[in-house]
């Protein structure tokens, strides 16, 4: 059985990418702060089993591929209060995002 | 809608800085998941997810309590013991401890 | 005497351990009868008497624990301060990086991030407390409390600033939520007039909270003094 994923990844460093904007019930790693906001690809971190379906006692098998995506603190917060440079990053699996221009 | 353990970006209070020593316990409560899960029968990911359905007001006890109870229901659920069994074994613990005062 | 009772459960205690393998511990300062502390040992004996875990590994695991602290983090940053090489493996490849040190990430992968006069990295996890704990030990309670979980995300500077830590506003606070397979070690900048310092020297200096990223390391005024 072959443990990777199932296809090529989509997605590179510098990238922009978009949150799927959706609050399916059950087991996600994708906090609700970060949903429907827009970021950019900071790196890609490899395939992992998928949490979504490990959490259920699944093998998370194919592995999902993931990334680190940077969102400017600004995108994220109304009136946030910092630097215009103030980032937040997370990790994000690749069935999560679309492409966003 | 945004679960219980889903809150970054949520209102609170000041950091509080005091720092408690881990206690025996809850050293015990780790190492005895980390057995389960060496053992392959068990994933954090699963864990995560009893932890999450937890009612806020057991979640809020405390994060080695709400482990405590979500391993509980987790290891009911794989069918490795029950809550009555350990229930039960706490009354025998506790029946033990106070006979030696 | 912990071992007059009589009891009907089949298995018997381990003459080598008390009821509670904890309750001689005399440096415990709270009740072994509350709900949790008897909670995980209900669990822990029902599970090695049912032959799901084995008691060795159990202690070993809490050993290995106990052997987990700051002191190794430290040990790997002032590595890296001292031997540009290692710094960029550290940075290229934390989890490999880490492994020089024997130091296991258990399924997870490390990321080391860097301070610089530019940006002040800081790592939170919103959703549960992850953290680099066979690098750094156990997470701080405040770690893992509700006001650090919900508030580092939206108003990283507010909360740096109760850490004792200004961030210059043309300095980029960037914000790392651990929210997956990765695990997050900051490093901190060495402070200045310490560039002819030993490994060990400067590993004194390297706190849990600098490698977090709440705090910056400094240096004792009584050494700066000399």
């Amino acid at each position: 059985m072959n443990d990777g994923p199932v296809s090529e990844k989509l997605y590179s460093a510098g990238d922009q990418v978009r949150i799927a904007q959706t609050n399916p019930p059950g087991h996600r790693r994708i906090p609700g702060y970060i949903r429907g906001k827009n970021g950019v690809v900071e790196r890609y971190c490899g395939a992992f089993p998928n949490p979504e379906e490990l959490a259920y006692g699944f093998d998370g098998l194919p592995k999902r591929h993931l990334y680190r995506v940077r969102f400017r603190q600004a995108d994220v917060w109304q009136d946030y209060d910092g630097s215009d440079q103030d980032t937040v990053d997370l990790e994000v699996q690749e069935h999560w995002l679309s492409k966003a221009d | 809608m945004r679960r219980h353990h889903d809150m970054g970006g949520n209102p609170a209070g000041p950091i509080e800085l005091d720092e408690v020593p881990t206690e025996p316990w809850a050293k015990t409560l780790t190492a005895v998941f980390g057995a389960v899960r060496e053992k392959g029968l068990s994933t954090v990911d699963e864990l995560r997810r009893h932890l999450e359905d937890l009612p806020p007001e057991v979640y809020d006890r405390g994060y080695f309590q709400r482990w405590a109870e979500a391993a509980c229901d987790h290891l009911e659920e794989k069918g490795l013991l029950t809550r009555a069994e350990v229930e039960a074994r706490m009354e025998t613990i506790k029946a033990e401890l106070e006979a030696k005062k | 005497m912990a071992q007059e009772h009589s009891h009907d459960h089949p298995h018997d205690h381990d003459h080598d351990h008390p009821v509670l393998k904890y309750s001689d511990d005399s440096e415990h300062d709270y009740d072994e009868t509350a709900r949790y502390p008897l909670m995980a040992e209900a669990m822990r004996q029902l599970l090695i008497e049912k032959g799901v875990v084995d008691a060795d590994r159990v202690r070993d695991l809490v050993e290995f624990m106990d052997s987990r602290s700051e002191a190794i983090g430290a040990q790997i940053i002032a590595k890296a301060w001292t031997d540009a090489d290692y710094k960029k493996r550290l940075l290229e490849d934390g989890t490999k990086a880490v492994e020089e040190f024997d130091i296991p990430m258990l399924g997870a992968e490390l990321i080391v991030v860097e301070n610089t006069p530019d940006v002040h990295n800081m790592i939170v996890c919103t959703l549960c407390s992850c953290y680099p704990r066979t690098i750094l030990g156990l997470p701080p309670d405040w770690y893992k409390s509700k006001s650090y979980r919900s508030r580092a995300v939206i108003e990283p500077r507010a909360v740096l600033k109760e850490f004792g830590t200004d961030v210059a506003a043309d300095t980029a606070v960037r914000v790392h939520d651990s929210n997956a397979d990765m695990r997050y070690l900051v490093m901190p900048m060495q402070p200045e007039g310490t560039e002819d310092w030993s490994a060990d020297q400067l590993a004194d200096l390297i706190t849990r909270d600098c490698m977090i990223g709440v705090t910056r390391p400094s240096v004792p005024e009584t050494v700066a003094a000399e």
